[in-house]
């Protein structure tokens, strides 16, 4: 195997693969920043550039552009407030508040270093134990992903700031707007009254653009003072410090773990991982009430959660040929037309491609925390735009990303609705990002629990015959009741204040 | 003047009835082996938001009646839309429209063009950054990324 790792390393800084490598990993972060453009889109693009490529560096590149378009999106995360794809929404929680208190440098750094340290994790887990893990993985059946999906939306809790009844109404409201379109399972058109766009569902994309980047831009309008040409908020260039990253580095690597568990359970993807770490470093956390006010913890555990994803997602397709998301499935297309098989045969007919992947992982991950680092003065010039030129460039911005998933007006109609909404619910203190985890999480958990009901012929017994779903639902309960705990907590110390 | 706290749950609430009403009419499951339709996840979720919004009214009416507040005090909440959003909004929708109808160049540089001149704004330098903006987006998409923008329905 260390035979391998070397010759996949030389290999990686080849002239052949380098700069390939570079350039997906720099497009990648591009991508990734815009919003609407996700990470998935973005290896989808360039996957048709591959065609003619040898096998090793038509994968390498997609690998760049997927490490690279997971990092990118929680750019315009921090900055504008504006996820640049699903997986940094839990950036947005943290990392934009940062940057409002003027750390736009210090969080973009720390999102570098968590996303590196994530990544890396993932990387070394994926190389180690991945025929393990896709073992687990292979356990998982409706019964389990129904407990993975509850256990995820009890996250919902903590994501709702203040009022715990206020984010459970926007989780019913997610939860409903996912099941618009076709049962899954009978095929029953479910509140799509006529319209044959709805017959597919409602996708996440628009409605994430809408409920983050319209509504802040509506925000941002309402805020903007008379002097229409006011100066930008100040912000210092300093980076994080030595001392910033020994306090993340445990969050970093926790999150890297559980980020690499949940990418390679098929279907659970970077943004559920990126939530349940949040989740999970708030949990622990000494000080749970600064997550939401700019903690650096929040942010490195959102971080490294959705790109330690990146390595774990490989798992099953590349040690049993099923996708774990979207970008896998992209990437199993690329492999097949590059005339390989994945799965266990990969590993003994194809070792130098798969331990190229590995290697080329690593050196993507040190390629983008490069890049991430670079690049944060240009980056953080966006802050430094005025708000009178930010907030349209946000609004057409979001329009044009809105179309460009499907090239579809009625997405720019979604995106438009789910601003407006998010606009009003941002006035009413009910906040957004329950909305986006339930429309995440309602069709895995509604799909995978009729199964189960149709695989036990209508009991409900699997919730505490199958040890890793009641696993799970004991996690579901404790996470319930720790965050209840915590806000009670909270409140306590706001009325002795 | 409408409260917003007792507003927007009894709309839910109101919502959530008349969604009950639709679910009510899905098909049941045909198949034997099918214990729960449609309907039942829809309507679990309708019911819990029922239950969610009358907490949250009951609560509302609990914090009012605890801090005594007077009504006068009540009416003085800023209001759920201003000027600018409003402004905002019709600028997203005339946008989305106009894009429909010529394509994305020439109503981006009229969208954003229309914006900065009502906001009086008298920086030229802002004005040339804008269309800057709009061509750069053009190229990337249409150049670089090769994603096709709204080419506008007159012009087809």
């Amino acid at each position: 195997m260390t035979e391998y790792l070397l010759s996949g390393f030389a290999s990686a800084f080849s002239m052949a693969v380098f700069p390939v490598l570079v350039f997906g990993v720099l497009g990648g972060v591009i991508l990734g920043a815009l919003p609407g453009l996700t990470a998935t889109m973005g290896v989808a693009i360039l996957l048709p550039f591959t065609f003619g490529m040898d096998a090793t560096p038509a994968l390498v590149m997609l690998i760049g552009v997927y490490i690279g378009g997971i990092y990118g999106g929680s750019i315009a995360a921090i900055l504008l407030k504006t996820p640049g794809t699903p997986a940094s929404a839990a950036t947005v929680l943290d990392g934009h508040t940062m940057a409002i208190k003027g750390l736009a440098a210090k969080a973009l750094s720390i999102a570098a270093v968590a996303s590196f340290i994530g990544g890396l994790i993932s990387t070394v887990v994926l190389i180690a134990v991945a025929p393990v893990l896709a073992d687990f993985a292979l356990r998982f059946n409706a019964p389990e992903y129904f407990a993975l999906a509850l256990f995820g939306l009890t996250i919902i809790a903590s994501v709702s700031a203040k009022n715990i009844m206020k984010g459970l109404l926007a989780g019913t409201i997610g939860l409903l707007v996912s099941m618009v379109g076709l049962d899954p399972i009978s095929s029953v058109p479910r509140f799509t009254f006529g319209v044959m766009d709805l017959y597919s569902g409602i996708n996440i994309i628009p409605v994430l653009i809408g409920l983050f980047a319209i509504a802040e831009g509506l925000n941002q309008l309402e805020k903007m003072s008379s002097d229409k040409q006011e100066m930008p908020p100040k912000f210092s260039y300093k980076l994080l410090s030595f001392a910033d990253f020994k306090k993340i580095l445990p969050t970093s690597i926790k999150s890297g773990l559980i980020g690499t568990s949940i990418g390679s359970v098929p279907g659970a993807g970077a943004d559920i991982s990126a939530f349940a770490c949040y989740n999970e470093a708030k949990r622990v956390a000494k000080n749970p009430e600064e997550f939401g006010n700019g903690s650096m913890h929040g942010l490195a555990a959102a971080e490294s959660g959705n790109n330690g994803v990146t390595g774990g997602s490989l798992v099953p397709l590349l040690t049993l040929g099923v996708p774990g998301d979207a970008v896998s499935a992209v990437l199993l297309g690329a492999l097949i037309v590059q005339g390989l098989t994945p799965g266990p045969l990969l590993f003994t007919q194809n070792p130098e491609i798969v331990y190229g992947i590995f290697s080329s992982m690593i050196v993507a991950n040190i390629v983008m925390l490069i890049i991430g680092f670079l690049g944060i003065r240009f980056f953080c010039r966006i802050i430094e735009v005025p708000k009178i030129l930010m907030i349209p460039i946000i609004i057409f911005l979001s329009v044009i990303g809105a179309y460009a998933i499907n090239n579809s007006m009625f997405d720019v109609g979604i995106a438009i609705t789910f601003g407006l909404l998010g606009f009003l619910l941002n006035k009413l203190d009910i906040p957004s990002s329950p909305i986006l985890l339930a429309i995440i999480l309602g069709p895995m958990a509604e799909t995978n629990l009729r199964k189960s009901l149709i695989m036990y012929e209508g009991s409900w017994s699997f919730l505490y015959d199958r040890p890793i779903a009641l696993a799970f639902i004991l996690f579901a309960i404790f996470s319930v009741y720790s965050t209840i705990k915590l806000k009670k907590k909270e409140r306590l110390a706001e009325k002795n204040e | 003047m409408l409260n917003r706290n007792i507003f927007f749950p009894s709309l839910v609430i109101l919502l959530s009835l008349i969604f009950l009403v639709f679910i009510s009419q899905f098909p049941e499951p045909r198949y034997q082996d099918a214990p729960v339709g449609a309907g039942f996840f829809p309507a679990v979720i309708a019911v819990l938001q029922i239950i969610i919004c009358s907490v949250l009214i009951f609560q509302y009416k609990q914090k009012q009646n605890n801090q005594n507040k007077p009504k006068q005090q009540e009416t003085k909440e800023i209001p759920l839309v201003s000027k600018h959003s409003i402004f905002g909004f019709t600028l997203l929708i005339g946008y989305a429209a106009l894009i429909t109808l010529v394509g994305y160049l020439p109503a981006s540089l009229v969208g954003f063009t229309y914006y900065l001149i009502y906001y009086r704004v008298k920086k030229p330098l802002y004005y040339v950054i804008a269309w800057i903006f709009v061509f750069t987006i053009y190229f990337l998409f249409g150049e670089v990324f090769v994603i096709s923008l709204p080419e506008g329905l007159l012009f087809f």
